[in-house]
């Protein structure tokens, strides 16, 4: 058995695909696990952890299992010796927790929209780019002035933004496109050799972003 | 005004209490600015310097000329300027442990959120229920996870004990007998407000003891 590392997390891209780039980025070998079913998580395999915290996404390293996503980047890049990746000095480990911070009001706002309803999505949608809009406009503003998101080195929080700019120029292109760097960040990440692989392999699934039963965009 | 930080925030508890916390313990001094009304922060948040940062957001530390803002930033910010980046976890197994409190600590405060923004006249009949399904079981994770923990990631203090603390405070005061039956947590909170810079603090007339949440606009604070 080798010594892959294992990403449990539901087949979609979600919380996971920020980590799958990253994963192929810091080239760790891994085990890409995916559950369709809820049955296959409930009561089956999460009955196989015991943690407290047992949840989704999980990366388990032999005995060793991590949960909730932002531990998990903590854990890999330490794993591969790159802490450089959670920011190199004050300056950029400040940075990097203002814009992880600034995604989690984003993905606030957006989710309430993804997951608010079918029936009034069509209403609501315009109010939501336009709110979202706004994270973009500062994520562009701050690609203005430095080469990555928190400073002239990358760092997880770049494959974060880049998830969703990467969404959001299927959803709504014209908010992205708008936006001179961030076009150029994201086919900055896309470039990355080993991310270019990724990108044209089979183990890459384009879609969907999102549960497909109740989200109004996937 | 010298070598101070300035904390600016709402004058309620909300996300700068841990702050305040925080900065006694740091033992950095500090201006806690307070905005007591929307009109005070919009004159500051349109004017120089504030209105140079697309990020600019309650809260915020202000060090002479640096801003900083995202709350969970002024943590990493503050533990630098003190001198003391053993408080943001001292090695990959604390740092990886504190980011999972961290994440699952997020989801407990959007849980009291949620309970507390249901709609006004449905908050009584459904306060229980969703009590139950929005914050009690995530609770009661971190319960678990404290147990047998002197602190959250350990046998060392880190920002996120602060936080704990203060989701504690909330759990306490709006639901006491629940609470005492979380003892992890209890434990937890008990060590916490003996540190002798909160004990201090919390007797101190700087102390916002309410609300934790803006006045008027949840139905809880």
């Amino acid at each position: 058995m080798e010594n892959k590392v294992i990403l449990g997390y539901w087949s979609i891209r979600g919380l996971a695909q920020p980590l799958r780039f990253f994963l192929e980025y810091i080239e760790l070998p891994y085990e890409d696990k995916r559950y369709t079913n809820p049955e296959e998580w409930f009561g089956k395999d999460d009955q196989t952890f015991n943690s407290p915290f047992t949840n989704l996404p999980y990366l388990k390293d032999g005995d060793h299992t991590v949960f909730e996503s932002d531990a998990i980047y903590y854990y890999l890049a330490h794993k591969v010796n790159k802490p450089e990746l959670l920011g190199k000095d004050a300056k950029q480990q400040t940075m990097v927790a203002t814009i992880r911070g600034s995604v989690g009001d984003f993905r606030a706002s957006f989710f309430q929209w993804v997951y608010g309803g079918k029936e009034t999505a069509e209403a609501k949608k315009e109010a939501m780019l336009k709110e979202t809009g706004e994270f973009f406009k500062i994520y562009n503003t701050t690609l203005e002035s430095s080469t990555w998101l928190t400073g002239d080195t990358i760092t997880y929080v770049d494959f974060l933004v880049w998830e969703y700019v990467d969404e959001f120029l299927v959803l709504a292109p014209e908010v992205i496109t708008s936006k001179p760097k961030l076009v150029e960040f994201h086919n900055r990440i896309s470039e990355f050799p080993q991310i270019k692989k990724y990108l044209e392999s089979p183990n890459y699934i384009k879609r969907p972003y999102n549960w497909d039963i109740q989200a109004v965009f996937y | 005004m010298g070598d101070k930080v300035v904390l600016g925030y709402w004058a309620i508890r909300g996300l700068a209490q841990p702050l305040r916390f925080y900065l006694e313990y740091l033992g950095l001094p500090y201006e806690d600015k307070r905005y007591y009304k929307p009109e005070e922060w919009f004159a500051d948040v349109t004017s120089a310097p504030l209105n140079q940062h697309v990020l600019a957001n309650l809260p915020y530390i202000q060090d002479g000329d640096e801003l900083v803002f995202e709350s969970q930033a002024l943590y990493v910010y503050l533990a630098y300027r003190a001198n003391k980046p053993e408080l943001l976890g001292q090695n990959p197994k604390e740092q990886v442990a504190l980011a999972s409190v961290r994440g699952v600590l997020q989801d407990l405060f959007k849980g009291l959120i949620a309970l507390f923004t249901i709609p006004e006249d449905q908050f009584e009949a459904k306060k229980e229920e969703q009590f139950n399904q929005l914050v009690f079981w995530i609770a009661e994770k971190l319960s678990k996870f404290l147990e047998n923990r002197k602190w959250a990631v350990g046998d060392n203090l880190t920002y996120i004990d602060f936080q704990l603390f203060e989701a504690e405070e909330i759990l306490r005061n709006y639901k006491p007998e629940a609470f005492a039956t979380l003892v992890g947590l209890k434990n937890h909170n008990e060590s916490f407000a003996n540190l002798p810079a909160i004990k201090n603090y919390q007797a101190s007339d700087k102390m916002i003891a309410r609300p934790f949440y803006p006045p008027g606009m949840y139905r809880w604070g």
